[in-house]
């Protein structure tokens, strides 16, 4: 069989869409074109990384995201890498991402989600593999947690409790990120530049989320979600210097308060367990079922669910968040 | 002893006892053959045989017969 692994333009819209649609899932958001051109898009290109036999059709893509547009070479984080089935070509999937590897212009490489049977994939291609974890801060005032589950004690009690919000300011508009030069932080991986932050957060076609400035050192994200009747927030991404995150424990609690959420968790990897406990964050423990802080909400899952992740990168100190990649897009 | 080894490897990975090794087939002919079996495959005999594929080797493997090819390459 013969074919062509190229990166995508626009014109091949209509065939991902197609392939997506075929599968993938028919209903996936990402066959919305207008989604996916906001999603993909960059310039004439779509990010996805395709296989076309000799007729045209596409046999495997990979899609990925940049995290920056101001630097030339960004840090990407790969989604959907799908390649047909019945294909007769035995490591398609793995030349497609090789392509992926080796053609496209990154600084680190990284993928959050991935699925648990094909971690020895990435073993092959000697990158760093491991999972996410998960903190979270229960809110006590709640009687009846009808998204999370608390069996006995309710550990992970948080007990800074500020009036108002006294380092974390809400930024209602963009103008607002311009008084923070996120250029200080490009040695960070993945770096974040405010065209992204602006696209990831405001300009976002689904997502509601709340970007809070600290000061001018950084920003943290929540999106709140409401299911069964009740309310939570997750922190989807935090930008800045993580010696910052003990200094906003008080202002998260009393979002967590006044908002009625039932807790806030914060699902990375990076960020080291001591600081997060500074923070009134505790770490979910995934042995135990006496508390559950559910991961997946469309549908809404009431399970513990462990995310894994991959990364390509020489730099040991980096830092994934629940946004980073497609972790907090839905899929229908 | 190669042969014998990439055998019992292809049969631990297909859960089948009584597999046998055509070296002409195309691996994506295997009865049970998926992606996952395929990264499964390579893992597994990377494992039993102690050496490591480039990439490059495992894009290039269409046939059992290929991988025989590479292992004997790196067992000497």
């Amino acid at each position: 069989m013969s074919y062509k692994i190229g990166l995508a333009n626009i014109s091949d819209a209509d065939k991902i869409i197609d392939f997506i649609k075929n599968n993938w899932k028919k209903n996936h958001i990402v066959t919305n074109k207008e989604f996916l051109l906001y999603e993909f898009g960059d310039g004439l290109n779509l990010n996805f990384v395709i296989a076309k036999n000799e007729y045209g059709e596409i046999l495997g893509l990979i899609g990925f995201i940049k995290k920056s547009y101001g630097l030339s070479v960004p840090d990407i984080f790969t989604s959907f890498w799908k390649v047909l089935d019945d294909v007769k070509v035995p490591s398609l999937g793995i030349e497609i991402f090789n392509y992926l590897r080796k053609n496209i212009p990154h600084r680190s490489f990284m993928g959050v989600g991935i699925n648990e049977k094909i971690i020895p994939i990435f073993k092959l291609f000697k990158m760093f593999t491991s999972e996410m974890q998960q903190y979270y801060m229960l809110n006590q005032f709640i009687d009846e947690y009808q998204i999370a589950v608390v069996k006995n004690n309710k550990v992970g009690i948080a007990n800074q409790i500020n009036s108002n919000l006294k380092v974390l300011t809400l930024i209602e508009d963009t103008i607002a990120l311009e008084s923070i030069d996120f250029n200080r932080f490009s040695s960070n991986i993945p770096f974040k530049d405010s065209i992204y932050i602006e696209k990831r957060y405001f300009s976002y076609p689904i997502h509601k989320y709340d970007v809070y400035s600290i000061g001018d050192n950084g920003i943290i994200v929540l999106r709140e979600v409401y299911v069964n009747n009740s309310k939570i927030a997750r922190i989807v991404d935090f930008v800045g210097d993580i010696s910052l995150i003990p200094k906003i424990a008080g202002d998260l609690y009393y979002i967590m308060v006044e908002n009625n959420y039932e807790y806030i968790d914060f699902l990375n990897y990076g960020i080291k367990d001591d600081i997060l406990s500074i923070a009134g964050f505790e770490k979910l423990d995934y042995s135990n079922d006496e508390i559950i802080v559910p991961q997946y909400f469309s549908p809404f899952l009431r399970e513990n669910k462990k995310i894994y992740f991959f990364a390509d990168t020489s730099n040991e100190n980096f830092i994934i968040c629940k946004a980073d990649g497609d972790q907090d897009r839905p899929s229908i | 002893m190669v042969d014998e080894k990439l055998l019992m490897a292809f049969r631990s990975v297909f859960e089948n006892d009584t597999l046998t090794l055509d070296y002409s087939e195309n691996i994506v002919d295997l009865e049970d053959w998926d992606s996952f079996k395929n990264i499964e495959l390579f893992s597994e005999i990377e494992d039993v045989f102690n050496i490591s594929f480039e990439i490059e080797e495992i894009i290039a493997i269409k046939s059992i017969g290929d991988i025989k090819t590479i292992v004997l390459k790196k067992v000497g």
